[in-house]
């Protein structure tokens, strides 16, 4: 009776556990065909197998990477650089990232001529050191401690604890605040990266509208508005104009 | 090339001289939905304006359908009427077709979807037949495309020209380049105007200009540029005697018709490289080149630098010439510095020159020699593989008066500073750094959904507020029993504390008594009378003995409270029994 117990037990061990296990090890297979295949020079195939992963709900900084890498390797700058974006805002501070994104970056043609940035990474400094996920968790955290010295204080009447929590108050709206804005930039998608080699940007939705002006694979771009099939964007202040949904990434 | 004079023409000949075609709109409750066009009798070069009206409505027009035509939209209006107090909506979305063949074509019924009913238009009819030699030689406006040249070798430059042709006035001008697919494709600086006379007649020309390169073999065709502008016409229907005057710029007399003018497709066939046979590595320049090379200095002293400088010169895809193969000698160390370019795009293409330094550091005394650069470039005109040569350059290179071998120096005092001139270090190559195979990068990071977000943010304030809510019910709960009982135990409590006056005592005790007698009365109050006292103990049945004794002992209290009594501790302590004994067993 008890043998016939404990292989229920182990039965059905199996089957809650094996599938997880089996569909790891697909992933890691795929992941190693990835790689093989950049190593070999195959960077269409490296792009399909990691492509692959990201579908199925992968998201990870390093897979990011070495998408952008792929994409890199297959001259496809404008995917290369929505690639790295997109790992740069969950492993901000890793250097290869870091070195590879400004690489690719240089490739770009289009001059950038926001002039605000430099001074935007001084104020924001901690957006761009801490991923989106470190900054979410800090705001959970700070704001549990806000609330337990509130708590505490409002049992025990210590003024030490009111203290504590004004001085944490502020760091919890600030990273709150900045978590709130990523996921509004997450489902928004107010960013954008320029996809084909050359983009013509119009002044209207269908192409006989006027070209206005000319993006190349690349160029980051502020997404004003969304249409089914075309975007607003903004380069800078005074290029603004339509072009189509499929011709940018967001990021 | 097209034209719209002879369209006017053909308009006179035609054997349905009435160009709109009315169609009856399809009723279907109180929409109505109708399409016309303003010809239906055209050249291939020409295009049609379609319009669609729909009136007590709003719907999307559905152009897929429409399979001949290459549909281009031209913007919608709408109007809103009110005749007898009702209300009618009329929509207009005016479209431009452009004929994709020749022959009898059709606009098939066009759909809209209102008020959950689909209603049709009818089918329209056009004939598109090739223009007479006759009315193409009389245009007015035409565009044109051509190419430098219809068979170049991959990655050779060729001109792609756009020429617009006017004889009449003309505005709002919207041209849409070819797709240039296979070719990579730039803008040759701004439009140029000139004028041309052709069959006598003296034509505005602009001109636009693209580069084309194309870096793979194979027939590729351009496809059709379209431009589309509207024609400034004088209005030809004033009849009374002041057209003189009043047909005037000024005054307003002139009206616009749209039109669409289209190129015709180019067909280019971009020949493969021959093989190159001459034994030189080719440079993968295609075009017209040249390269010199020159060295600094050929006297120098181990330790000395000197440069060695390659330039290409020439007209092509210079912008990819590759670093030369330059073969140092042994005894020498070679600094390549990032390559100094000053390229230019001009009517004929990319123009320029490429300087490739190298800083060549002598480490070892001697004779030496630097081979000859050599490379070829592939030259479309002559049709051949061209060799460029630079160097080669000799060089002597004598021991330092200051015998500076690092090698030696270290073996030798290894205490000494040696003196190096620091250097800003430069990339001498680029790439990016290699894939990371962890494979922890299949591990997603823990995603926080903004509504758990925001759940981890509210959830410890929701208990801070429960913390604070259980506070405020528990104490509204209290009975003014509980309350002033309690308030009477604090009284006593602080009364037996050594050392309270006797002022204080006796305050309270006398808080302590009346919290208990209100206590045994479940109410609440601070003083109390005596009659009051005994009404309300005897009104919640207490024997007469602890009423009087509780009536006794609350005057004498108050008497020694407002007499300014000061008790000895005996008198203290024999009150304080007293007054504990009555609450705690008598009136709890």
């Amino acid at each position: 009776m008890k043998l016939l117990q404990s292989l229920a037990v182990i039965f059905i061990l199996l089957t809650i556990l094996l599938p997880g296990q089996a569909g790891a090890e697909k992933q890691g297979r795929i992941f190693l065909d990835g790689i093989q295949s950049y190593n070999d020079g195959n960077f269409s195939q490296a792009i399909a197998s990691f492509t692959k992963l990201a579908d199925a709900g992968v998201v990870n900084g390093k897979l990011f990477y070495n998408l952008g890498n792929a994409f890199f390797k297959n001259d496809d700058l404008g995917h290369a650089v929505l690639w790295y974006a997109r790992a740069a805002r969950l492993i901000p501070c890793d250097p290869d990232l870091k070195f590879n994104y400004k690489h690719a970056l240089r490739m770009v043609k289009d001059k950038g001529e926001d002039n605000n940035s430099g001074i935007v990474r001084i104020l924001f400094f901690w957006n761009y050191i801490l991923g989106q996920t470190t900054i979410q968790w800090i705001a959970i955290v700070l704001n549990l401690f806000f609330w337990l010295f509130m708590g505490l204080q409002f049992v025990t009447k210590r003024k030490i604890l009111q203290r504590s929590a004004l001085v944490v108050a502020p760091f919890v709206l600030i990273f709150s605040i900045t978590a709130l804005y990523h996921f509004y930039e997450t489902t928004h998608g107010t960013q954008a990266v320029i996809l084909d080699r050359e983009v013509s940007v119009r002044s209207g939705f269908d192409d006989s509208s006027t070209e206005l002006f000319v993006l190349h694979a690349g160029t980051r771009v502020a997404v004003e508005k969304k249409s089914k099939d075309f975007l607003k964007i903004c380069f800078s202040d005074d290029k603004i104009g339509w072009i189509k949904a499929k011709e940018a990434g967001l990021i | 090339m097209h034209g719209i004079n002879g369209k006017r023409q053909r308009a006179g000949i035609c054997l349905f001289p009435a160009v709109f075609i009315i169609l009856i709109p399809v009723l279907a409750g109180a929409a109505r939905i109708s399409a016309f066009v303003d010809q239906n009798r055209i050249t291939p070069d020409e295009s049609i304006h379609l319009t669609v009206t729909i009136e007590g409505g709003k719907g999307e027009i559905d152009t897929s359908v429409i399979k001949d035509f290459s549909v281009v939209s031209r913007g919608t209006g709408s109007s809103v009427r009110i005749i007898n107090g009702k209300t009618t909506r009329k929509t207009t979305s005016n479209f431009i077709l452009i004929p994709l063949k020749n022959g009898a074509l059709k606009i098939p019924p066009l759909s809209v979807k209102i008020d959950g009913e689909l209603l049709k238009t009818r089918e329209i009819s056009i004939i598109v037949s090739p223009e007479s030699a006759e009315s193409s030689a009389k245009k007015d406006l035409f565009v044109s495309a051509s190419v430098s040249k219809n068979s170049p070798y991959a990655g050779e430059q060729i001109i792609y020209t756009f020429k617009l042709f006017s004889l009449v006035r003309i505005g709002n001008l919207r041209f849409q380049k070819p797709e240039f697919s296979g070719f990579t494709a730039r803008q040759i600086g701004e439009s140029r105007t000139y004028q041309k006379v052709i069959e006598g007649r003296r034509f505005d020309v602009t001109e636009l200009d693209y580069l084309l390169v194309s870096a793979t073999s194979g027939i590729k065709t351009i496809d059709p540029a379209l431009l589309g502008c509207d024609v400034i016409q004088r209005k030809e229907n004033r009849t009374f005697g002041f057209d003189s005057f009043f047909n005037d710029q000024f005054f307003g007399n002139l009206n616009s018709k749209p039109v669409v003018l289209r190129t015709d497709p180019i067909t280019v066939n971009v020949k493969s490289l021959p093989e190159n046979s001459t034994g030189v590595d080719f440079s993968g320049l295609v075009g017209q080149f040249q390269m010199t090379a020159e060295i600094d200095s050929r006297i120098l002293k181990t330790g000395d630098s000197t440069t060695l400088s390659v330039t290409i010169t020439g007209n092509g895809n210079i912008m990819d010439a590759e670093v030369p193969g330059i073969k140092v000698p042994d005894g020498f160390k070679e600094y390549r510095d990032a390559p100094e370019e000053t390229i230019g795009l001009g009517r004929n293409g990319y123009s320029g020159s490429k300087t490739f330094r190298s800083a060549i550091v002598a480490l070892e005394p001697g004779e030496y020699k630097i081979e000859s650069i050599d490379m070829v470039y592939f030259d479309p005109e002559k049709e051949r593989y061209l060799p460029m040569h630079g160097g080669p350059f000799e060089l002597t290179v004598d021991t330092s008066d200051e015998a500076v071998d690092a090698k030696a120096y270290t073996l030798t005092a290894p205490d000494t500073v040696l003196k190096i001139k620091k250097q800003k270090v430069e990339f001498t190559g680029h790439d990016i750094l290699p894939l990371k195979e962890e494979l922890d990068a299949l591990k997603s990071r823990m995603e926080i959904s903004l509504i758990q977000f925001i759940l981890f943010l509210l959830i410890p304030a929701f208990f801070y507020l429960s913390l604070r809510l259980v506070h405020i019910v528990i104490r509204k709960d209290l009975t003014h029993r509980t309350r002033m009982l309690k308030k009477s135990e604090k009284a006593l409590k602080k009364a037996g504390r050594i050392g309270t006056s006797g002022e204080n005592f006796m305050d309270l005790l006398y808080r302590a008594l009346v919290a208990a007698i209100f206590a045994s009365a479940d109410r609440a109050g601070e003083s109390i009378t005596y009659q009051e006292a005994r009404e309300i103990l005897r009104r919640r049945g207490y024997s007469d003995d602890v009423v009087c004794r509780a009536v006794d002992l609350l005057k004498y209290i108050e008497s020694a409270k407002y007499g300014g009594q000061n008790p000895d501790a005996d008198l203290k302590n024999d009150l304080l029994i007293q007054t504990r004994q009555l609450v705690k067993r008598s009136l709890s």
